[in-house]
């Protein structure tokens, strides 16, 4: 009780900045694209979580249709249902565990076999995976496991498979992998969690190199701390008072509609990896 | 009183009492944009050696802005120059594009190096925008056909990383983009455009590499 009150004096004394669901809709109403996604399938791992949902609604505002990629179908349903309602039909999903790499195969059977084909894939799945503890000896091998296989593995098996689709198809593609600045400092990047951050920007890099004759082109953003669930902070918390240059959280909203630059007709000139942090540091 | 009592409590605790930035404005815009509309109705200076800038405005006159340019060689800019650039013009510029075309007849050598251009140009913008006392955006462009770019990319590169922090305390977002004779202008723009819109911000000291190569 006396740790709320104090809290409470003393954000009262510095900034605030309350995350509101207008803040959010302000940051996903136009398009950044020049309209060059309309008629895209985009396949978004992770869908369910914070940035998942932010990526949805900004290719879903561009004209794509979304594949979303989860391990919770009750989410995906009604996340599915959710756009629906807001008049989107272009919206499908397909239930996979990212942890379990057999599961991300059967992708192959389930979806791409039948028929199904992507244009952009983003490689959003992360969990966290216990880094802000900080600890090295304590790691348990679940723990290291599960985060490398969620985080890393399972973005290269996915994109595996999405490029040898669109090789099939003689079609050009995108991948976005989302990284994070954790794999950047010292104070993360030991753990697992920025391990496999690192790991994403590795695997963007190996993409360019062996399939850029193809025009397949992979990308990184590095968001810093953005207002997720993950991050700490909800709808209705203040984002005030983050450790760089805006004095505040990023939104999910601003990391997906890097996203969606990356995959536009603009994209492809990129070779940049993009620090999406206003200049943080942890 | 209380206000002040509690300015002052805020800094003996060291907690940071600069107003976060954000452009919570809901823009509504009909174009096909690469700023999500947020650029409409702004003053976009242009600072360029370019000589044949039309393509550039162009571009930018489809995300409804107002451009005006300074066309210089060297390093001579001042504030005088942009005054008189924006008399005519209601409001003040809160987006500057700095562009740099550089081949292999530039002379890095001389003492009106491009490198010292930009950091002029800079100098006299930040002076600029500062007075201003609000959010503003400079980015810069380096388009190049030479073979020794690297020199004055990297150089610029540092610069630009440097000043995100330098200049982002007075709200001054600052970005840049590195592009070769690949590239069309059109996208340069575009990424510009980007870079300098509410969706830019959280780019603040990135410098881009743009080829087709």
């Amino acid at each position: 009780m006396l740790l709320k009150i104090a809290r409470k004096f003393f954000e009262s004394l510095g900034i605030s900045l309350k995350y509101t669901t207008s803040l959010q809709d302000c940051f996903c109403n136009i398009t950044v694209t020049g309209r060059t996604l309309v008629g895209k399938t985009v396949m978004i791992s992770g869908a369910t979580g914070d940035i998942g949902k932010a990526l949805i609604k900004r290719f879903l505002l561009e004209g794509c249709h979304v594949i979303m990629v989860a391990r919770a179908e009750h989410k995906l349903l009604s996340l599915k249902e959710e756009f629906e309602k807001t008049g989107s039909q272009l919206i499908d999903y397909i239930v996979c565990d990212l942890s379990d790499l057999s599961s991300v195969k059967k992708i192959k059977t389930d979806y791409f076999n039948l028929g199904g084909s992507v244009d952009v894939l983003i490689n959003n799945a992360g969990i966290f995976g216990g880094a802000r503890e900080k600890k090295f000896r304590g790691v348990t091998k679940e723990t290291f496991t599960l985060t490398i296989n969620t985080n890393l593995k399972s973005a290269a098996l996915l994109s595996e498979l999405v490029i040898n689709k669109m090789i099939q198809e003689g079609k050009e593609g995108v991948i976005v992998n989302m990284s994070s600045i954790c794999s950047q400092f010292n104070s993360f990047r030991y753990s697992p969690y920025g391990i496999s951050k690192a790991g994403l920007i590795g695997l963007t890099t190996d993409i360019n190199a062996k399939y850029r004759e193809n025009h397949i082109i992979a990308h990184a953003i590095l968001p810093g701390s953005v207002a997720t669930k993950m991050g700490n902070l909800k709808v209705g918390d203040n984002i005030a008072g983050n450790n760089n240059v805006l004095n505040r959280s990023v939104l999910a909203e601003e990391v997906a509609s890097i996203a969606a630059v990356y995959s536009s007709d603009i994209g492809k000139y990129c070779k940049t990896n993009l620090v999406a942090s206003a200049w943080e540091i942890l | 009183m209380k206000k002040k009592l509690q300015k002052v409590l805020a800094k003996v605790l060291g907690l940071d009492q600069r107003t976060p930035i954000v452009d919570d404005y809901k823009y509504y815009f009909d174009g096909k944009s690469y700023a999500g509309g947020s650029l409409s109705d702004s003053n976009i200076l242009i600072v360029s050696n370019v000589k044949d800038t039309r393509c550039i405005e162009n571009e930018l006159e489809k995300e409804g802005v107002t451009v005006s340019k300074i066309e210089l060689e060297k390093d001579t800019l001042d504030l005088n120059i942009i005054n008189g650039a924006q008399a005519q013009l209601i409001g003040p510029y809160t987006h500057i594009f700095n562009m740099l075309q550089i081949g292999n007849e530039t002379d890095i050598f001389s003492d009106s190096d491009p490198l010292r251009n930009m950091y002029q140009w800079l100098q006299i913008e930040a002076d600029y925008l500062v007075e201003l006392g609000q959010t503003a955006t400079v980015c810069v462009a380096l388009v190049s056909d030479s073979d020794t770019c690297s020199i004055v990319a990297n150089s610029i590169e540092g610069m630009i990383k440097g000043l995100s922090e330098t200049l982002g305390r007075h709200s001054i977002l600052i970005n840049g983009i590195y592009a070769d004779e690949s590239v069309p202008m059109e996208c340069i723009v575009k990424w510009m455009s980007f870079l300098s819109s509410k969706y830019g911000h959280i780019l603040t000291g990135n410098f881009l590499q743009l080829s087709l190569g």
